[in-house]
């Protein structure tokens, strides 16, 4: 099977199936403005916004996921569910905050969509049911709101209706 | 998923961070901390897709930057007004801030919108108000929904009238529009017609007693991409099936049609040839024919006295052990149907010719009727796997010689291939 060699920020260089990162239009672009083909070439595509240990885990679930076609579009009129997140990906989501941010960036830089949206449903999973103040503690974000006190009113009584 | 106690350690300001944040610095091989407060808008957004909106809304309240994601675009082209009044409702309610805000920011980026309303006729007053100002929208879907006493029937029509006909000129999209239950009328629907005619795909206007049937047909007429109708009888006419299977018009997918009468004996209903039903099947041969029988008994001489392409029927008052006979002879497409009540007579022979002449029948629904349990038996035998809902009060089946009533469960069972018991309460 065809193989491709990808170059991490660090410098890494990982050997990876072609089959794993065809879906990344990130990749597959980069394959055609290089002028490359699927073998034979040895140079190494660099990717300098993916780290090393980031990289492998993405490739690790595009692995598992290769067989997966790519998420069909939602209606845009349908809610969107959190609850299906699948086994497999939970645990590979038993991440600390810090790598989870990676994915997500990863995910979004490569774009490998179900990575991104299954990370980011974990992201809206960490949101729900919490307050803003609860919200920014969890992620650790500096609330630069002006007049926070006057447009918090509105939403508090928000809940109040509810 | 991840909750409390890692994300606690990372976040407690106070004691030892220096220690911590140098471990995680190491472990992610980087130097940068990760500033959720500033990623990239675009995926922000996505996070945003996946929560309901008081959760938007407290995150909405975190940062600037996430602030300015929570008016996007994208995050407003559904949204659905409740409008209760707390005096009388115990369900929650949009609140009027918030109404004044998607308004001011976001009506030209709403496009499937609907308006749930309660009984009273403020609700009604406020979803009005809120369509009129609907200016600047392309709506694709409308929704008006009563969840009690339809309270836009309260409005004096011409105040409804305008406020509708804001959305219908504004929208010029208009694939899918829900009005049942309101004083829509026929100059309105010419509005729609003339406005949204290409892309109307889905009406459904039951118990709508201001349109008459050349209002309804100028809407078949038109909109050719139409593939589901919901109507009262009052408005089927030869000319409407017709129109609707024209070369022009598309196959319809689903058209169902409201029988009701108010007063016993004092509403005539219309015949339809036979040979606009014809037509209508030969040009939709996989239409479902939805039908809503609410009359009294003496009320259904004009009905089921030739064959029609019915595939759904359900009777919600009383209806006669004939009118039952004459369902099964004329009936040969009905896939469901459901008998509220009937007389003191049992229905064996009746529900024998329906198993016999409706082959495709697959799903019934018994209340307060009576039927033998020799001839229950027999009808499911005859039926056998293809009943897929099978919903029959206990008190319809009548033991007999050959069954009891613990007997009757073991042998529906068995010709079904499944457990069956029948049910306490109905479950329509």
């Amino acid at each position: 099977m065809p193989s491709i060699k990808l170059q991490s920020s660090g410098g890494e260089i990982f050997e990876v199936d072609v089959e794993i990162v065809k879906q990344s239009l990130t990749i597959k672009t980069m394959l055609e403005d290089l002028g490359m083909h699927d073998e034979g070439d040895d140079d190494p595509i660099p990717l300098p916004n993916a780290n090393a240990a980031i990289f492998k885990k993405v490739i690790q679930w595009r692995t598992h996921h290769k067989d997966n076609p790519p998420p069909p579009e939602v209606d845009e009129d349908k809610e969107k569910r959190t609850d299906d997140i699948s086994l497999w990906d939970q645990e590979f989501l038993k991440v600390d905050q810090g790598t989870l941010f990676e994915l997500i960036l990863a995910a979004n830089y490569l774009d490998f969509k179900g990575l991104l949206d299954v990370t980011c449903k974990s992201v809206a999973n960490m949101v729900k049911r919490k307050t803003p103040e609860e919200i920014c503690k969890t992620f650790n974000i500096k609330n630069d709101l002006p007049g926070t006190n006057k447009i918090c009113l509105w939403t508090s009584k928000l809940i109040l209706y509810f | 998923m991840k909750r409390g106690g890692r994300d606690s350690d990372r976040n407690s300001s106070e004691e030892g961070t220096t220690e911590k944040s140098k471990k995680l610095r190491t472990t992610n091989e980087h130097s940068q901390t990760c500033d959720w407060g500033n990623l990239l808008q675009d995926i922000i957004l996505q996070v945003f897709k996946y929560l309901p909106l008081l959760d938007r809304a407290h995150a909405s309240q975190v940062c600037r930057n996430w602030n300015q994601v929570f008016h996007m675009p994208d995050l407003w082209r559904c949204f659905e007004f409740e409008l209760n009044q707390p005096a009388t409702s115990y369900l929650k309610a949009t609140h009027p801030e918030l109404i004044k805000q998607i308004i001011k920011r976001h009506s030209n980026h709403l496009q499937y919108v609907s308006f749930k309303v309660d009984s009273s006729k403020e609700s009604a007053e406020a979803a009005c108000d809120i369509l009129s100002q609907l200016v600047n929208c392309s709506l694709k879907t409308l929704g008006l929904i009563s969840t009690a006493r339809p309270s836009f029937m309260d409005l004096p029509k011409s105040h409804f009238i305008s406020a509708l006909t804001v959305v219908f000129v504004n929208s010029k999209s208009l694939s899918s529009l829900k009005i049942d239950d309101t004083p829509v009328d026929d100059p309105s629907l010419k509005v729609l017609v003339a406005n949204n005619s290409d892309t109307l795909k889905l009406l459904k206007m039951s118990s709508c007693p201001h349109v008459s049937p050349a209002g309804i047909l100028c809407v078949a007429d038109q909109c050719h991409g139409l593939r589901e109708l919901a109507l009262n009888y009052h408005l089927l006419s030869d000319e409407l099936l017709l129109a609707l299977s024209s070369e022009k018009h598309v196959r319809l997918e689903h058209l169902r049609i409201d029988v009701v009468s108010e007063n016993p004996g004092q509403t005539h209903f219309h015949t339809i040839q036979k040979s606009s039903w014809d037509a209508f099947i030969r040009h939709s041969p996989k239409v479902n024919l939805v039908m809503y029988f609410f009359l009294y008994e003496e009320e259904f001489d004009p009905f089921f006295r030739y064959e029609i392409p019915a595939t759904h029927l359900y009777f919600g008052r009383s209806v006669s052990k004939d009118v039952l006979g004459r369902v099964g002879m004329t009936c040969p497409r009905l896939v469901e149907l459901v008998v509220c009540a009937n007389g003191l007579r049992p229905l064996d022979e009746e529900l024998i010719r329906i198993a016999e002449r409706c082959k495709n029948l697959s799903a019934i629904g018994l209340g307060e009727c009576e039927v033998s349990c020799s001839a229950f038996v027999e009808f499911v035998k005859m039926c056998g796997g293809r009943l897929s809902q099978l919903s029959i009060m206990e008190e319809v089946l009548i033991p007999d010689q050959k069954y009891s009533l613990e007997q009757i469960h073991w042998e529906v069972s068995k010709h079904l291939g499944r457990v069956w018991f029948p049910d306490m309460m109905p479950t329509w």
